[in-house]
Parts: structure tokens; sequence; C-alpha cells
């Protein structure tokens, strides 16, 4: 049994179920242990195959283009190109903590990284160079990307 | 041997909590055995098709159960936002080896049941979790405005544009009484609406929907055998995927997987220009911008293209092809997994000459046409129906 409770737009009758199911992912990393460590030094990696030179990210143990398995992290230089942006206003539940924030997508050395965009979103455009760094969100313990327009 | 469409069933769309998650998936069931052409007892196989949103995480057997079906094998498909499509391929493929003569497909969501912040993560988690929705909590509107943000630039497309394709929307919404929006809009109400993930704004996007849907797919001999007055045929399936992540695609542009399905099912129906061929659409509109790429991946318009025949006019009927004239998932009402079983309803409702006043395409060729997208093209089906 629950609480019954009465719909807020239909008024028709809901039961609320009282019993809330905690879900919490633990996700072993193999070997993008050595990416996440990167990050937290505030460097980005992506992988490079020995083999055929494809370069990915984000980062893979195996090459999809030649399937070799001998792949080398790299870091990714620090100047991209924005390719498109949009300013996330109705948020996840596991981000409604946060204010609006802008997710890009950034184009550097021919792989695609996605960010969030420290901007206004009047001030964006496609095709603007930005910087690429990490850092912390006020409030956050972990490291995420982040992108800056260069004037 | 030909594979066709014995009977169609759908619900009605909406905040549906007047009935339980049960009833909404017999509301279809019981239209599919009222059609009068076929029993529960010539059904060899059930297809079930939802993303979830249900407190089982193995809902098949349950419905199954509730609808009246066992001892009828049954098994749920997921694709995401085509989720229907991809359970009428594997319907369909029954059928055509010989190892089935009628499969139910039943598509169900009751998105709901959630409350908003809950159905908006469990949207986004369809997408990319790991590298983009976790660290940069992208959602589905989300996903999409990055296709708008990209074509405008390149196409000079404004937001306007887009609210335009949810005025067609919600003109033919409201001239279905099945639809979650009976209600026409205005330009204005649509560019005076919040943003949701800036540039999409709230009505350019489909709603949080309740719904199901339901279809049989059967082979030609089942068909003749039952009686079926006005057979449809499923003509061609084309599918193709591409990657799910934002990193791993070559376009903002355009959903490359929707062109390639496309390209396989006109290839299989031997159709060269769907234009002049396909009397009525319905494609995944998920959001307006999702029906311009549409337009432009099924061939209707050539790249850049697409936005001139919506501010032309050429989608409503009378134009050059009539799309959406259930209402769309913008209109209509999208509950993720029965959307492409749904599309089907209406396809087969079009070709049948069943659809309501104001909202009936003339059949001059007797070809109609689905498009369908799960995520932003990680699965993607194009089918051709013949009358």
């Amino acid at each position: 049994m629950g609480i019954i409770e009465f719909d807020e737009k239909t008024g028709k009758p809901i039961l609320i179920d009282p019993r809330i199911f905690r879900v919490q992912f633990r996700s072993s990393l193999g070997k993008l242990e050595k990416y996440y460590r990167a990050l937290e030094e505030g460097r980005i990696l992506g992988t490079l195959c020995r083999e055929c030179g494809y370069k990915q990210y984000p980062p893979r143990s195996y090459c999809p283009r030649c399937r070799s398995k001998d792949i080398e992290f790299y870091e990714l230089p620090s100047v991209g190109r924005l390719l498109t942006f949009t300013e996330v206003n109705v948020k996840p539940q596991t981000h409604s903590q946060y204010p609006d924030y802008i997710v890009g997508v950034v184009e550097v050395d021919g792989v695609k990284v996605v960010g969030h965009v420290k901007a206004r979103f009047e001030d964006l455009k496609p095709d603007q160079t930005v910087e690429i760094s990490v850092e912390k969100r006020e409030g956050d313990e972990f490291p995420r990307i982040v992108f800056k327009p260069i004037k | 041997m030909r594979v066709g469409i014995a009977s169609i069933g759908i619900s009605r769309f909406g905040r549906r909590n007047d009935v339980n998650v049960f009833d909404l998936a017999f509301e279809s069931i019981e239209e599919v055995f009222n059609e009068g052409f076929i029993s529960p007892e010539d059904i060899d196989y059930i297809v079930f098709t939802s993303t979830g949103f249900t407190p089982e995480f193995s809902p098949a057997g349950i419905y199954n159960e509730y609808v009246g079906l066992n001892p009828k094998a049954v098994h749920r498909v997921e694709a995401a936002c085509a989720s229907g499509s991809a359970g009428i391929y594997t319907a369909y493929n029954m059928v055509k080896s010989g190892m089935a003569d009628n499969v139910l497909v039943l598509g169900l969501e009751k998105m709901n049941e959630l409350e908003t912040p809950s159905a908006v993560e469990y949207l986004a988690r369809l997408g990319s979790y790991f590298w983009e929705v976790r660290d940069y909590g992208i959602t589905f509107p989300g996903y999409y405005a990055l296709f708008m943000t990209r074509y405008m630039y390149e196409y000079g497309a404004t937001e306007e544009d887009f609210c335009l394709v949810a005025v067609k929307n919600h003109y033919y919404g409201a001239r279905n009484p099945k639809a979650q929006y009976q209600r026409e809009v205005t330009l204005e109400m649509c560019m005076e609406s919040r943003y949701i993930s800036r540039p999409i704004k709230l009505y350019d996007c489909s709603p949080i929907t309740d719904g199901s849907a339901a279809i049989v797919i059967s082979s030609e001999d089942s068909i003749k055998r039952l009686g079926v007055d006005t057979p449809i045929w499923i003509e061609a399936i084309g599918s193709a995927s591409m990657p799910a992540s934002l990193t791993g695609r070559t376009s903002f542009t355009s959903i490359e997987s929707a062109r390639l399905a496309a390209g396989k099912a006109y290839q299989m129906a031997g159709i060269e220009d769907p234009i002049g061929v396909v009397d009525v659409a319905t494609v995944h509109d998920c959001f307006t911008i999702a029906e311009v790429l549409a337009y432009e991946d099924l061939g209707f318009a050539k790249p850049g293209e697409g936005v001139n025949l919506i501010r032309d006019g050429e989608t409503y009927i009378g134009g050059k092809i009539p799309v959406n004239l259930d209402g769309g998932l913008k209109a209509k009402g999208h509950p993720v997994g029965a959307t492409g079983i749904a599309m089907y309803v209406e396809i087969v409702k079009q070709l049948r000459g069943e659809a309501e006043r104001g909202r009936q395409a003339p059949i001059k060729k007797g070809v109609g046409l689905t498009h369908n997208i799960g995520g932003i093209g990680q699965y993607a089906y194009v089918s051709i129906l013949r009358r």
C-alpha cells in the first residue's frame, strides 16, 4: 500500500509508492583508470593506436579501425573549435541542483570532446575557437571539461 | 510471400491517470480484437515494446497475462524511441521466416508514472550516460538542441521556422480524437514559450505521454484466411545504426542512420523519388528540428532546404507530401516505446481511408511511410507500407 493522492493536473487518484529504490552504479575502470587520474590532474587524454595511428576520444583500450590493442594515451591539445552548443534549462534529476549550464561539442585534433561552455549563451557562435581545460564546479568534488571562448 | 497488417489498435494518448497502466495496454488490445478479423487464438507470439517507466524490470510477461494472451509466448524488444519499429521488424521476420502466421506487437509507455525530473533523467539515460549525461547533464531536448543550433548556423534557419512545425502538427492534433493535445497553437504561443534546452522551447518538444498501440503482423495466407477487408502490406523496412555518442558523430545537421535506412527502404520498395509516390508520411518529430532533419534525411528536400518545406506549407494536406497528419509526436504525444507502432497504426488508417475528417490525406498511389528514430540515431527504421 502507499499514500493515495490526487494528480495535480487531472485530479485523478494515484498511489504514491512509499518504497524508494535507490540505485548507485559502481563502474569498473579497467584501463580507463589512467584517464580519470589524469583528469584529476587537469589533463585530458585520448588514445592513439600505435599500429595505424588512429586517434580516439573518449579513450578506448583497442583500436576500432584495426582492432589492435597496442594503444597509448596522449594529451589532447588545449585549443579547439566549438561545433555546437545548447543551454540546458530543464535538467535531469541528478543535475537539478545546478544553475542552467551550457553543453558544447568541440572538435580538437580530429576528435570531438563534450564539455561545459563557460560563456553567456548570447555571446556564443558555432565554429568559434575555444580553450579547453579541466576544472571543478563550485560545490563539486569531481573535475569536468570546460570550454572558454578565446576572444 | 507478402507480409501485411491484419489489425490495429491504439489508446487515447495523454496524461492518462484516469486508468492504470494495465488497462492502458488493454485499450489497444481491445481495439485490435474488436476490428473483428482476428481472435486471441489466432495469435502465435507477442512482441512487447517499451523502454520501461514501470516498477517492473521485465514487464512483458506481466502485461501479457493481464491482456489475456497466456499461454502464447512473449518477449520485450527495446530500441529507445524506436522500440516500436524494432518490435515490428522482429515480428515481420518471424512471419517472413514461416515461424509464425500472426504476431501481435504491443507497445506501451506510461511516462507519467514518474514525476518530471525522474522522467527527464530516465529519458536522458537512453543516451550515452558515461560520457555525456553523468558529468555534463545533457538531456534529450539537449541532444536535439545541439542539432538545432548547428542547423540554424549553417542554413540561416530561425526559431520561428521550427515553430511552424509545431503549428502544423497541433493543427492536425486538433483533428485527432486520440491525440494528447487536441488544440491548435499559434506561432506567437510557440515563440513565447520558455526554453527547455535553448534554442529548443517548450512548444518545440513532444510531451511526456501515456499511451499504447498494437498491431497484428500476418502472412499473406493468414490475411486471406482471416478475411481482412483492406490489407495493408509492409513493402520495406530499412534499418541502420550510428554512434550514440556526440563524440562519434560527423554531422549535426543530419541523422545519417535515417538517411541509410531510407535508402534501403526505397531500394526494397523500388522508389526513386518519394515526392509524388508517398501519399502520406509519419516522421519522428520528437522535437521540431527532428521533423526538419527527417524531411532531408528522407529525401523530401535537399540538405538545408527542409526548412523551406515547412515555410511553404508543403507538408500539409494539399502540399507536396503531407507529414504527421495525426499530430505527430509533437501533438498526438510520444509514449516512447509505443511510438513506432502508433506510426504504423496511423499510416494503416490513412491508407484504409479511415482517418478523421480534416486529416485524411488523398490516397493516390496507396503508399505510406514511417520514419522512427531511437536516441539521436543509434536506432533508425524507415518503413514503406502499401495498400
